[in-house]
């Protein structure tokens, strides 16, 4: 009985200690020839297979760029930290990185919200944050210190409303979307682009974040008689909705939004799949994105995904950034970083082309159809 | 649409019977061990992927499957080894504590094992699909639906006829006399447990075949339904756990059907509350000694709400050594707690900010569950609306910290007293069903109310204004307000508590009838205790606004308030100090763990474990 008490004591002690001694404020030697990034995202928790997607991309590019010689000689470093897509621990990472003299960007996070809550605090410490995958309209306007990969919905929503009505040529058309900042934007600025083209939105409703049960919202697709439907939601949920929907026999068109695009998706979905078309800034068989997709599926063993290939260009495109103002011989600090990422030419990623414009691009899409079990692009 | 009426109520059976198979896994565990397994949903998610896994090496499904549940069934008493047995002697609701740590492992484990992503699992039935109408059902729906009614069926004969069932229902009834006749009583606990686990697992592998897809998280939401399943039909009634889930079942699915998908749990949870004003006892949880029930669900206690009654075990080898420093003394800590800004980097100040504003958040409950016995699993929508009140008013009206402090605080004090009216009506088990369901219809009002909140979208840059002429936009300065304002509230939080106002919560919580019987008018005693509480969590919520000048949903989910009851245990029921040492501690901790990478959260889980088993009273000891 002692001893298991002292053994899980000495559990306690060591928690606590180990804790103590990450809080102390970190005063490593300040390496002159490095460049410090901070890369934060949900490694853990309910967005963990985003999150650790996005982990794998970021090491990746470290791996490769530490060994192509660094960033104009420099040794790239990366703080790599979990938020659980919680927006207390994304602030609190947030003033991590920004006590951290050496750190000069901020990678991340996954959600909006997490991303958001931690751009308060960069912008107040002027720290240029590239977020992967933030697609809410607000984010981009915190400061001039935020900047995005993706396009802003309504860019998108007009390539989603042309897919539906006009090359699958549907008019009565259901749009479930997930119930997440970026579903509820797709979903408001798809059906404004689809009326504006003559279709008609008949039924729009949220997918829970947990749910993965739409039998009920398939029925009313049903009673509807919708000839279309697009899918604004991740690729977990809308697999099981593929499934659900043919088996209640129904066969209409069915178009979704980028996430759709994801080899996992297609494990998932099965058979389901066949016939989906969907959205996409990334299509690894492209040939001029090799470095990305060869390199992760050596280092990983899996086929690279969306999100992967958004990390990888958001920590690419603040090294770059880097890269031109070591180039040019001026010194690295934070606001000389995000005047230099904002002024880079067209940058050529694994999600297409980047040029910001007050901290979001506008990337062209490709659309690609789910053929014998795999992505082709549709034409 | 009488075919939407049909498909509605048939997906509601099948969801409902996996919801039943669950509840009965509460059920059992609460009737025999008095205990809420938090760690039923990680159950559920372990069956599914054993299942997952065996099937992955080549055995066929059925084989997986009931390999599986035997596994999980000894998952189940390894629970009941690692969370129940070390704490015999501890306060009745610190058990919870220890789940909830394991649940937090398991989860944090199965990402670690088998990764995050969905996996797809095989599900030979699925393709076979019945039309009834324009309704349909899959080949799984029916296996679903029979293998859990067979089950269910087995289970009642089991509890009925078998020497082992009906020693199990003897331990739920009463313990010691059980234990005089000879039953092993140790034993019982474990076999409840086992068959907790085992029809989790069960559960877990139907779950997984009706998404034909496995991963970590899974658990989660059946948890939480199954638990709400088992209160609904009356915790400790073994028929009311199985009406109950068809029930929650039933009602989803129509409020899915006839409302739209976004708001099926807003109208489930509302539901669940309207059948607690009229039922308080749950569906079938009358008084009559059935099934499990016995003389512990009939008294309806989540567990007791006595402290020391369930502290005045047989082998009362427990010492209470109780930490009640001078309040002058806590002044002092949070005095040099001031200085930090001077020592530490931003991110420390930061971090220290948010146990601040933690630490209040625990004291306020602490006030509420443990001084007063009512025990809130929906806290955190407290938190949120003083949250909201304060991003609402600051981002979009304009208004001066000075005025939103007394806002957030009175609005939500009203909030608190009125969410927890109907909470206060009711007694026992619950009471903890109420505050569950006004805690998520608070979440999924903040969720879709998005005229007002900006719903998942969140309310962003959230001015600090300035207070007293200084601009409050520094850190610094924010960590100072909230440092001010904990100490406020501590201050007056012990006033009350050693004024005959506390003596006269803690009462209530001892006996109430008894409390009662006194003259004591409980009803306004309680509004009161309620107001106290919210008006503290609404502080708590304001300074939270300012501090991350930005709000979302996701900060107020219930497992925000499942961590705050975390902290109202550990930190020894009804003892303040105990309660701000542990709302900074469980704040602090996922931060310092850092260092542990992907492994952070199972450290967390098993400093949680380690904490309790040699504080069981918890580290400030009950008060």
């Amino acid at each position: 009985m002692i001893q298991r008490r002292s053994v899980m004591q000495g559990i306690a002690g060591i928690g606590l200690g180990a804790g103590a001694v990450a809080l102390l404020p970190q005063r490593v030697a300040a390496q002159a020839g490095t460049v410090k990034f901070g890369f934060f995202g949900p490694f853990t928790g309910q967005f963990a297979a985003n999150g650790q997607r996005f982990r794998e991309a970021g090491e990746l590019f470290l791996e490769q760029a530490n060994a192509t010689g660094g960033i104009a000689g420099r040794r790239l470093v990366v703080d790599f930290q979990d938020d659980r897509g919680d927006p207390l621990q994304s602030t609190n990472i947030a003033q991590r990185y920004v006590a951290d003299a050496e750190v000069v960007a901020a990678i991340g996070s996954f959600t909006s919200t997490s991303s958001m809550a931690a751009g308060q605090v960069f912008a107040q410490a002027k720290m240029p944050q590239v977020s992967p995958t933030s697609s809410h309209p607000d984010y981009t306007k915190i400061s001039p210190y935020q900047f995005r990969m993706p396009n802003t919905q309504d860019i998108v929503a007009e390539l989603n409303a042309e897919l539906m009505v006009n090359r699958l040529r549907t008019k009565r058309i259901a749009l479930p979307y997930f119930q997440d900042d970026w579903g509820i934007f797709v979903a408001q600025a798809t059906k404004a682009e689809i009326e504006k083209r003559g279709g008609e939105v008949i039924l729009s409703e949220a997918m829970t974040q947990q749910a993965r049960d739409f039998r009920a919202m398939i029925t009313k697709i049903r009673a509807a008689r919708a000839d279309g439907i697009f899918i604004a939601s991740h690729y977990a949920p809308s697999a099981v909705f593929m499934q659900q929907l043919r088996q209640a026999g129904i066969d209409v068109p069915v178009g979704g939004a980028d996430p759709l695009y994801n080899p996992e998706f297609l494990r998932l979905a099965g058979a389901a799949a066949e016939g989906l078309v969907c959205t996409t800034y990334f299509f690894p068989s492209d040939p001029s994105k090799a470095t990305f997709t060869e390199g992760y599926k050596a280092k990983y063993g899996r086929e690279p995904d969306q999100w992967a290939a958004f990390a990888y260009d958001a920590i690419a495109i603040a090294a770059e950034g880097a890269k031109a103002l070591l180039a040019a011989g001026r010194p690295l600090t934070r606001e000389a970083l995000r005047d230099a990422i904002d002024a880079l030419p067209p940058y050529q990623g694994a999600t297409g082309v980047t040029e910001f414009v007050n901290g979001t691009p506008r990337k062209p899409m490709t659309l690609l159809v789910v053929r014998n079990g795999s992505y082709q692009l549709y034409t | 649409m009488i075919e939407l009426f049909l498909s509605q109520l048939l997906n509601g059976l099948v969801i409902g019977s996996v919801y039943a198979l669950i509840a009965l896994g509460f059920s059992l565990v609460f009737g025999v061990a008095n205990l809420i397994n938090f760690a039923q949903g990680a159950l559920l998610m372990l069956g599914a992927f054993f299942a997952f896994t065996l099937i992955q090496w080549g055995l066929p499904i059925v084989v997986a499957g009931l390999l599986s549940i035997a596994a999980t069934a000894a998952v189940g008493m390894l629970v009941e080894r690692l969370a129940l047995r070390p704490l015999r002697n501890a306060p009745a609701i610190a058990p919870l504590l220890s789940t909830l740590a394991l649940a937090v492992i398991a989860d944090a484990g199965a990402e670690l094992i088998w990764s995050a992503e969905s996996q797809p699992f095989p599900s030979p039935l699925q393709s076979f699909v019945v039309f009834v109408g324009g309704a349909f059902l899959t080949g799984v729906d029916i296996a679903t639906f029979l293998v859990a009614l067979a089950v269910m069926g087995g289970l009642m004969l089991f509890l009925s006829r078998s020497w082992t069932g009906r020693a199990l229902r003897a331990t739920a009834q009463d313990p010691e006399a059980a234990a005089q006749m000879g039953i092993d009583v140790a034993l019982m606990r474990q076999v409840a447990f086992g068959l907790a686990g085992a029809l989790g697992a069960l559960a877990g592998i139907l779950v997984a075949m009706y998404y034909q897809s496995v991963f970590p998280q899974m658990g989660v939401p059946f948890g939480i339904k199954g638990f709400a399943a088992a209160l609904l039909g009356g915790l400790a009634s073994i028929p009311g756990a199985v009406l109950g889930g068809f029930l929650l079942g039933i009602f989803e699915n129509l409020a899915s059907g006839y409302v739209g998908e976004g708001s099926r749990d807003l109208i489930a949870y509302s539901l669940l509350l309207l059948v607690l004003m009229v039922r308080p006892q749950g569906l079938l949880g009358t008084g009559r000694l059935e099934a499990l029930g016995g003389v512990a669900g009939a008294s309806g206690a989540i567990p007791t709400t006595s402290i020391i009654a369930s502290l005045g075990g047989a082998t009362a080898r427990t010492r209470n050594r109780v930490l009640q420093p001078k309040p002058w003394m806590v002044l002092a800590v949070i005095a040099l707690a001031a200085l930090v800004p001077a020592i530490g980097s931003a991110y420390v100040v930061q971090v220290a900010a948010g146990c601040a504003v933690f630490a209040m958040l625990a004291l306020s409950l602490t006030l509420l569950s443990g001084s007063a016995g009512v025990i809130s699993i929906g806290h955190a929508a407290l938190f949120g609306f003083g949250a909201y009140v304060c991003a609402i008013l600051a981002r979009n009206h304009g208004w001066p910290p000075a005025a939103i402090l007394p806002a957030a605080a009175f609005g939500t004090a009203a909030m608190a007293a009125l969410a927890t009216l109907p909470a206060i009506r009711l007694t026992g088990h619950a009471v903890a069903l109420a505050t569950l369901a006004v805690g998520q219809v608070g979440y999924l009002l903040f969720l879709n109310w998005i005229e007002l909140t900006r719903g998942p979208m969140g309310i962003a840059g959230i001015p600090r204004g300035s207070l007293f002429g200084l601009s409050m936009q520094p850190l610094d300065r924010q960590y100072w307000l909230a440092l001010g304002l904990l100490a406020l509230c501590y201050l007056v939080a012990h006033r009350l508590l050693e004024s005959p106002i506390g003596r006269t919560w803690r009462a209530i919580r001892e006996d109430r009838p008894a409390a009662h019987a006194a003259g004591v008018p409980v009803l306004r005693y309680l509004v009161l205790v309620a107001a106290t509480s919210g008006l503290i969590a609404g502080l708590a919520g304001a300074q939270f606004a300012w501090l991350q000048a930005f709000v979302s949903p996701d900060s107020f989910l219930l497992e925000t308030s499942i961590v705050l009851i975390a902290m109202v245990v550990l930190g020894g029921m009804g003892n303040i100090a105990g309660a701000v040492l542990a709302g900074v501690l469980l704040a602090l901790l996922p931060e310092a763990l850092r260092a542990f990478d992907e492994w952070r959260m199972i450290v967390y889980g098993l400093v949680l474990l380690a904490l309790l088993r040699f504080r069981p009273q918890g580290l400030g000891g009950v008060k």
